[in-house]
């Protein structure tokens, strides 16, 4: 038979507008806490123990609770990740070797810098999906996403080195977490000039786009010969927009020059020693440019209206991305940043007011003292969210 | 902003130098002195100085002038440039203080030539933003409120601002001042002429006439009817052309085309810089233009070649193919080449733009007597002006013969425009003789290039470092490429970089005064104090938003497997998932949903109760052993405790127990028994069976599990 759907659609009204706002005891905290970090409704026994735990005052230790569901790898913190992974920034992207990277290193509680630093990646365990990694294609993650692997389960998803893994072309010293992923390359290496590879890093890890890193005054001796410094005749417009971006940037992407997407292969290709074609494309544009010789890097933010990241890493310039990748995470916005991405996806809502900034301020310096852990970010968050 | 005493300091020193170098200039007619001074960003020039207005005075007349209309709520600016909104800088900052840093700091305003001001020029003639439908109206607005800032600064009055005074002693490790005038100019690599019969060098810079310098009678002069000088060599067209009588231009016919005199090849070589990438479509703009005998021309991303010829195959227009986007709006030096044994080849900065055998000229064995000797040779615009070109030429040749590679080359590698070695002597540090030379160039209207610094000296083992280039006693905020040199001096004739600094104009290549001011050189050091690094800005708080969200499609489904206890997995759930995930929300936010989400939602929960009802052991789990799944609904749901047992399941599972913010069993249970009622109501005239039983079950599952009960959280 047939089934009326505006007699479904009256429930699903009568079902929202029933809902009373009324204040939220433990048990309506507990319930909220684990809907928003693992997705889906708990079980009577975990929902009466998370309520326990919250009217015991460990609202902390009833989120844990919560992330021990399988749905919070496999739904929320995919659902989470999946968008640095691409250009489109969609969250329909399959899992891949970026994501499920992210994913264990939160599940595992190492420091999360690791993200941009390491040299690991989470691949299925021995056995769990046919299709073994690969350099060449994702059938692998596909696999885990398709058959519904308990990502959060240890013994199914592991860390592996990247250096370790048959034709990889990154040494261990070259290594740097998400950075240095298939996905990563697949996405931000291809074609181009490998700019996108910063400008993806710099919105995902430290949540600016370049028109939040616009600074005009740093230097410009690192800008490419490919970058005119007088579009359509109008050298203003080189000074107020161009700079703005370039003197910043171009410095940061020499980390990868090493790096490309190859097309053919479908693989990232590191090519140490040699500096990728791409960084020397169009160089008649202005000759007098800067030309790549090397991997360095410098963050010439450091200084200037972009100080105020808080940059703290060892050195303020360096070779490859792992260095670069340090230097990212070990800055105050990269932390923030992180708390930030935490706070939207569990409070379903961008700082609202001046409670909640303060209190990502705190849980920034929570994340900084317990080990870089995003787990504990995300228990903190939840607590702060749970409603009263 | 930096600010440094030796900028400071040598205020007065400048000045005079200025204008001796003014009067200079004039005299030896190096240059014109008619070009517009540069607008691009303008230094801030120091404040708080000996003399100058102090950083406080300046915003204090910000306030009161510029920031009420950048800050006005009315105006778009405020949308845009506040702290953590979507543009920087945030020079509408509702804190003044925070905006007055934006705009001075950025060198945003120009307080000796209020209209060349970054926030004048952005309405008009960027057109970026305006609040009114008149963007130059606009500009005059803002243009009139920077000269009340300025004046209420006595900006330039004697006591401070750009050229003014005041003045301390020299301490800065600086060198001593030059202008273009102090230099000579470097004519680079030799140009290859054999063959032109056509040249100008738009060197002249002034006046109606833009001469043929080619020295092969009669000489096409331009009569310029529009177009505009460049002070660094070349010709502006934004309207209007520069155009040549027709019996002087005859000389292209006599020389190419005619039966017995012309050679039938020929090639145009010109330095261009094409104004943007849009013009030209659908009917391309003239560049270079004998029509219709021959042109270059712009059509969006490619150059174009027309000409007539006998044969009309040999004829018609030739473009570079658009895919290679090889016109880019910078300068570009561009090459055409006809004979009639390789037709017609276009080169864009001495490289063949043919790379395809489809991408050369569709060329058949040529003549060109056919052309017509009548016409007017014309730059940016056809003669009678409908096919206006914007850009820049800033050297043009034409040959009667096809130029050969090696020729294109050379030329290419010659470079265009004024190049002229400068020379600041730094001897007061770095002894007798020693001197800093740099090779400038006039890049645009707007800015010089100072490029490959090279320091002579005898300085060995000492460091050099730092660098930076100022202009009238002021270090330009932007463009600067030598602040990163440190180097150990270890030859007589030490290179430093192979890069070039941009440096804005600001009064023009006439009364520009230049100063090299170093961190580092010859034993002494000077170093910039690091900027003061500025406060992050407060979160802006929006609006508030929801508290509650929605399940996006992955929550949905793993939401649904966990409340009916059904393995996603199931093949019918499963290809339903997949075939509805793009249809179902993709974020937490409530203000996204729409109808056809919850269609999707619906469409999903179907399945999962329709898995779970036709499953004894799940719905055996889920509802409890005593409702009876196998029997006709009349008898099924003929005791109310049965009815509310199955209204109590589901209600339990989908909604949640004893949860104060969810409906209750009370509040559900009249609404799902209602759909009991509805959905067996025909049963009481024409029996059902069993089947029926399961599917108002299924209904009410699905009623619950797609509500917003269980979708919302």
């Amino acid at each position: 038979m047939r089934i009326c759907p505006r007699r479904i659609g009256l429930i699903a009204a009568l079902a929202i507008t029933m809902a009373p706002a009324a204040w939220a005891g433990p048990r309506e905290q507990a319930r909220r806490m684990h809907d928003r970090l693992a997705g889906v409704p708990p079980s009577e026994a975990v929902l009466t123990a998370m309520a326990l735990q919250i009217q015991n005052g460990d609202s902390i230790g009833a989120a844990y609770v919560a992330m021990q569901n399988p749905e919070f790898y496999r739904v929320v913190l995919k659902n989470w990740v999946s968008p640095w992974t691409n250009v489109d920034r969609t969250v329909h992207a399959p899992l891949n070797d970026y994501s499920a990277t992210v994913i264990g290193l939160i599940r595992d509680e190492r420091p999360f810098t690791e993200v941009l630093t390491a040299d690991v990646v989470y691949v299925g365990a021995n056995g769990v999906v046919g299709p073994a990694y690969s350099h060449t294609d994702n059938q692998h993650y596909a696999a885990l996403e398709a058959q519904r692997i308990d990502l959060g389960d240890p013994g199914q998803l592991v860390p592996v080195a990247q250096s370790s893994l048959p034709g990889s072309q990154v040494a261990a010293n070259d290594a740097a977490g998400v950075l240095t992923t298939r996905a990563f390359g697949e996405a931000f290496f291809s074609a181009g000039t490998n700019r996108r590879a910063w400008r993806f890093t710099g919105l995902n890890f430290l949540c600016r786009d370049m028109e939040q890193l616009h600074d005009i005054t740093r230097p410009v001796d690192r800008i490419r010969q490919d970058v005119t410094r007088s579009p359509g005749g109008d050298s203003q417009i080189f000074h107020n927009t161009c700079a703005g971006c370039h003197t910043g940037m171009d410095p940061m992407t020499g980390a990868f020059a090493y790096f490309s997407w190859d097309e053919t292969q479908m693989r990232v290709v590191h090519t140490p020693g040699q500096v990728q074609p791409k960084y020397r494309i169009n160089s008649s544009v202005f000759p007098y440019g800067y030309v790549t010789i090397d991997n360095r890097w410098d963050n010439y933010w450091r200084e200037g209206a972009h100080a105020n990241l808080t940059w703290r890493g060892p050195n303020s310039g360096g070779f490859g991305p792992k260095t670069m990748g340090e230097e990212v995470a070990a800055s105050r916005a990269f932390s923030v940043c992180q708390v930030e991405k935490a706070f939207q996806q569990v409070c379903f809502r961008a700082p609202n007011d001046q409670a909640d900034s303060d209190e990502i301020e705190r849980i920034s310096d929570v994340f900084e003292a317990n080990g870089h852990s995003m787990k504990r970010v995300f228990a903190e968050v939840a607590a702060w969210c749970m409603g009263s | 902003m930096t600010s440094m005493p030796k900028r400071l300091s040598i205020r007065l020193h400048d000045l005079a130098l200025l204008l001796a170098a003014a009067s200079l200039a004039t005299a030896c007619g190096s240059y014109s002195g008619d070009e517009p001074a540069g607008a691009g960003p303008p230094a801030p020039p120091p404040s708080g100085g000996s003399g100058g207005p102090t950083d406080a005075e300046l915003e204090a007349a910000f306030q009161t002038t510029v920031w009420p209309i950048l800050n006005n709520p009315a105006y778009p600016c405020v949308d845009c440039h506040v702290a953590g909104g979507s543009a920087a800088p945030a020079v509408a900052d509702p804190d003044v203080t925070r905006a007055f840093r934006a705009v001075w700091d950025n060198g945003k305003v120009n307080l000796t030539t209020p209209a060349n001001s970054r926030i004048v020029r952005r309405l008009s003639p960027d057109q970026h933003h305006c609040w009114s439908n008149n963007c130059a109206a606009d500009a005059v607005v803002m243009e009139t409120a920077v000269q009340q800032w300025a004046a209420l600064v006595n900006w330039g009055g004697g006591s401070g601002g750009s050229g003014g005074g005041g003045g301390t002693p020299v301490t800065g490790l600086v060198s001593t001042d030059v202008t273009l005038a102090d230099g000579f100019e470097d004519q680079g690599q030799d140009r290859d002429q054999t063959g032109a019969i056509a040249y100008w060098d738009f060197k002249l810079g002034t006046g109606l006439v833009a001469p043929d310098v080619s020295g092969v009678a009669p000489a096409i002069d331009l009569t310029l009817n529009g177009a505009t000088w460049l002070s660094s060599y070349g010709l502006a067209f934004e309207t209007g052309l520069a155009v040549a009588p027709a019996a002087t231009s005859r000389k292209l016919y006599d020389r190419i085309a005619d039966s017995q005199t012309g050679t039938q090849q020929y090639s145009i070589e010109a330095w261009v810089t094409p104004a943007n990438t849009t013009q030209g479509d659908p009917n391309p703009a003239r560049i270079v233009n004998y029509s219709p005998n021959f042109s270059l021309r712009q059509r969006l991303y490619s150059y174009q070649a027309q000409q007539t010829s006998v044969n009309p195959q040999g004829g018609g227009v030739h473009e570079t193919n658009a895919a290679y986007q090889n016109l880019q709006a910078r300068v570009q030096h561009v090459v055409v080449t006809y004979d009639r044994y390789r037709g017609r080849r276009i080169y864009v900065d001495a490289v063949d733009t043919a790379v395809l055998p489809a991408d050369y000229d569709d060329f058949a064995p040529e003549a060109l007597w056919n052309w017509n000797p009548g016409f007017n040779f014309t730059l940016g615009n056809s003669a009678n002006g409908d096919r206006q070109w914007e850009g820049q030429i800033r050297l043009l040749s034409i040959y009667d013969r096809v130029m050969p590679q090696t020729q294109i080359q050379q030329n290419y590698d010659a470079g265009v425009g004024k190049r002229v070695l400068l020379r600041f002597d730094v001897s007061q540090w770095a002894g007798a003789g020693a001197y800093l030379e740099f090779l400038v160039i006039e890049l645009d209207n707007f800015s010089y290039l100072f490029c490959t610094p090279a320091l002579v000296s005898n300085s060995f083992n000492t460091t050099v470092g730092g660098l930076r280039i100022m202009v009238n006693g002021q270090t330009s905020v932007t463009g600067q490429a030598f602040t990163n040199v440190n180097r150990v001096v270890s030859q007589n004739r030490e290179p430093l970089s192979s890069l070039c600094s941009i440096i804005p104009k600001d009064l023009g290549p006439a009364l520009d005064v230049f100063t090299v001011d170093f961190e580092y050189l010859a034993g002494y050091q000077d170093p910039e104090a690091p900027p003061v690094t500025p406060l992050l800005p407060p979160r802006q708080f929006g609006a508030a938003l929801p508290g509650l969200g929605l399940r996006d499609f992955a929550r949905v489904n793993a939401a649904m497997a966990a409340v009916t206890g059904v393995d996603a997995l199931t093949p019918s759930v499963n290809s339903t998932y997949l075939s509805l995930t793009q249809q179902m929300p993709p974020t937490y936010d409530l203000r996204t949903f729409a109808s056809a989400q919850q269609v999707a939602i619906t469409k999903l929960s179907l399945e999962y109760c329709d898995a779970l009802v036709e499953s004894p052991s799940l719905r055996a789990a889920f509802f409890g052993p005593t409702f009876d799944f196998s029997s006709p609904p009349l008898t099924a749901f003929a005791n109310q405790t049965d009815r509310d047992a199955v209204s109590q399941a589901i209600t339990d599972h989908a909604v949640g127990v004893n949860l104060g913010d969810q409906p209750s069993m009370v509040d559900m249970q009249p609404v799902l028994d209602q759909l009991i009622t509805d959905l067996t109501a025909g049963c009481n005239t024409t029996p059902c069976d069993a089947t029926r039983t399961r599917t108002v079950v299924k209904a009410m599952c699905t009623a619950a599990i797609a509500s917003a009960a269980a979708s919302v959280h």
